[in-house]
């Protein structure tokens, strides 16, 4: 993990804005060595590891990183639906997932992720009334976030998606997945291009959206157009 | 990092400048307004604007090389280190109301003495059949997203401009083969992107034709030229340029030119007092990220003088 002095003191400001104490829930393949150190044979669970752990580190306490091994507790992994690693899971306190990310979120991906930290900890996203005014409209859906790292229309897109997650509680839940660590769930989805969003296994959106965009497509309004932007 | 939660953002206020958009303009727009001391709010559909698409960029200067999404995470580094407060946010109407302007976009309304409009261009579409049908599956707009789906594949690209012949010589990294298909007789790329066309083996150029349909199954398969031959391919990206933003500034009766793009003076003053704009936007005959920056920065400033003149404290 390479950050600059002046990034980490950026980290460090925006990990002091959480409210509330939260746990994220990362996935890896960990195995526990007979010294008591945990091997991470995936490459990516252990960047996503360090990078996580980076991040807790820099919260007051506020963050707690809860690392559960696919491998070593198989019952929680089939609790939480766990196929795939590393994941990370956003759940609230009686393990309702809010949003699931199979994905490093590092790079450009970075900052939605932060942002979303933020929000889950209590703090108030610019739209949150927008989205909770018209909650009651919107029935429990899902979405799916195809991204890659190079795409730089993704971390623009990713935020609008966690933003709703996060906002509903996971009424509407959130899954970001990234198609080059996952490339069978790209296949699966027949993905050729990034970001593409899924909404409940039919609706596909291609190309980038507005907080706007998604909740007249959520509530069904019918008075905008509405289409992937390339802007 | 962005300061885009509610506690940074005083929706009561009057800003002394609203910036609009999230490109190079934009940015050094605000950079250049915050350094004035200047109230500035940054409202922006999407950071990065155009140039974070482009995956090299070798004319910026001061920086030999570097991928057009690295540029904008330094622009966003720099934003930063002034504390200026973004919002990823559109745009729909503004309105003048006394001294001031409000903006508004689809739930809020933000009010500021003066506005900087530098919302860029969006990607120009074929307008062909098949087009929206295969978006996403073989139709793209952007090399450096989708590039990667095409592994060992045969890709085309459309357009004969720098950016088409960029985008071509990304893709042939990781295609088997690209096709630039343009209707014209010669590529107007830089002469340097030029020479790499037409020494890269894996670019073929296909002159004087142009794309009137696009066909496939789940997938593009074939697209058809105005010659009528059918021609085999996997993936088609689209790099036809791009048509001003230019709705919002149309909505206060800001002037445009036959393109739609915002009529500017050296100032870079619109026909409204108190209104600038800058970058791809605007009808500068030459776009680059430079000449963008350069536009906003000269708003800033004729918006900070604009807004002194007003008498408006600090």
């Amino acid at each position: 993990m390479l950050f600059s002095e002046n990034e980490l003191n950026n980290i460090k400001r925006e990990m002091g804005k959480l409210k509330d104490n939260i746990v994220l829930k990362l996935f890896t393949d960990f195995k526990t060595q007979e010294d008591g150190t945990k091997l991470r044979r995936c490459m990516a669970c252990e960047a996503t590891y360090e990078l996580l752990k980076m991040l807790e580190d820099l919260s007051n306490e506020k963050l707690e990183i809860e690392e559960i091994s696919t491998e070593e507790n198989e019952e929680l992994a089939k609790k939480f639906n766990v196929t795939k690693i590393p994941a990370i899971l956003f759940v609230d306190e009686n393990d309702k997932e809010i949003i699931r990310y199979l994905a490093h979120p590092t790079g450009s991906e970075f900052i939605p992720f932060l942002n979303s930290i933020q929000y889950f900890s209590g703090v108030r996203p610019y739209y949150a009334d927008q989205i909770l005014t018209h909650l009651k409209k919107i029935s429990k859906s899902n979405m799916k976030i195809f991204i890659t790292p190079t795409c730089p229309y993704c971390p623009a897109t990713v935020p609008v998606l966690t933003l709703f997650a996060l906002v509903s509680k996971g009424k509407i839940s959130a899954e970001v997945i990234d198609v080059n660590l996952n490339p069978d769930i790209g296949m699966k989805y027949q993905v050729q291009g990034v970001p593409m969003t899924v909404i409940n296994e039919k609706e596909v959106i291609h190309g980038m959206f507005t907080p706007q965009d998604l909740l007249d497509k959520l509530v069904g309004s019918k008075d905008r157009d509405f289409g992937g932007m390339y802007a | 990092m962005f300061n885009i939660d509610m506690e940074s953002i005083d929706l009561e206020k009057i800003y002394d400048l609203i910036v609009l958009g999230g490109g190079p303009a934009a940015i050094g727009c605000a950079i250049y307004a915050a350094r004035f001391a200047m109230d500035v709010l940054v409202v922006g559909k999407t950071f990065g604007g155009l140039i974070a698409t482009t995956h090299i960029v070798e004319n910026y200067p001061a920086i030999t090389s570097i991928s057009g999404q690295g540029l904008m995470d330094m622009f966003k580094d720099h934003m930063d280190s002034l504390n200026i407060p973004y919002i990823s946010d559109a745009i729909r109407s503004i309105d003048k109301v006394d001294d001031h302007f409000e903006l508004h976009s689809f739930f809020q309304k933000f009010k500021a003495y003066s506005i900087c409009i530098s919302t860029g261009t969006e990607r120009r579409k074929l307008g062909v059949p098949g087009e929206e049908e295969f978006a996403g599956r073989g139709v793209s707009y952007c090399a450096t997203c989708d590039g990667p789906f095409f592994k060992d594949k045969i890709v085309c690209v459309i357009g004969g401009s720098d950016s088409a012949a960029k985008e071509a010589l990304f893709l042939a990294q990781n295609t088997k083969k690209v096709y630039i298909i343009y209707r014209g007789e010669e590529i107007r790329a830089e002469p340097i992107n030029k020479k790499r066309v037409y020494e890269n083996d894996k670019i073929e150029i296909i002159y004087k034709t142009k794309i009137v349909e696009i066909k496939g199954d789940n997938t593009v398969k074939s697209v058809i030229f105005d010659n009528g031959k059918e021609f085999d391919i996997d993936g088609v990206f689209i790099e036809i340029g791009s048509t001003p933003n230019s709705d919002v500034a149309k909505s206060i009766g800001v002037e445009t030119n036959v393109k739609g793009e915002i009529k500017i003076n050296r100032k870079s003053e619109t026909n409204i007092p108190g209104i600038f704009a800058a970058g791809d936007v605007a009808d500068a005959p030459f776009k680059q990220a430079i000449t963008g920056v350069s536009e906003g920065v000269i708003a800033a400033y004729s918006a900070f003088d604009y807004v002194k003149e007003m008498n408006i404290e600090y």
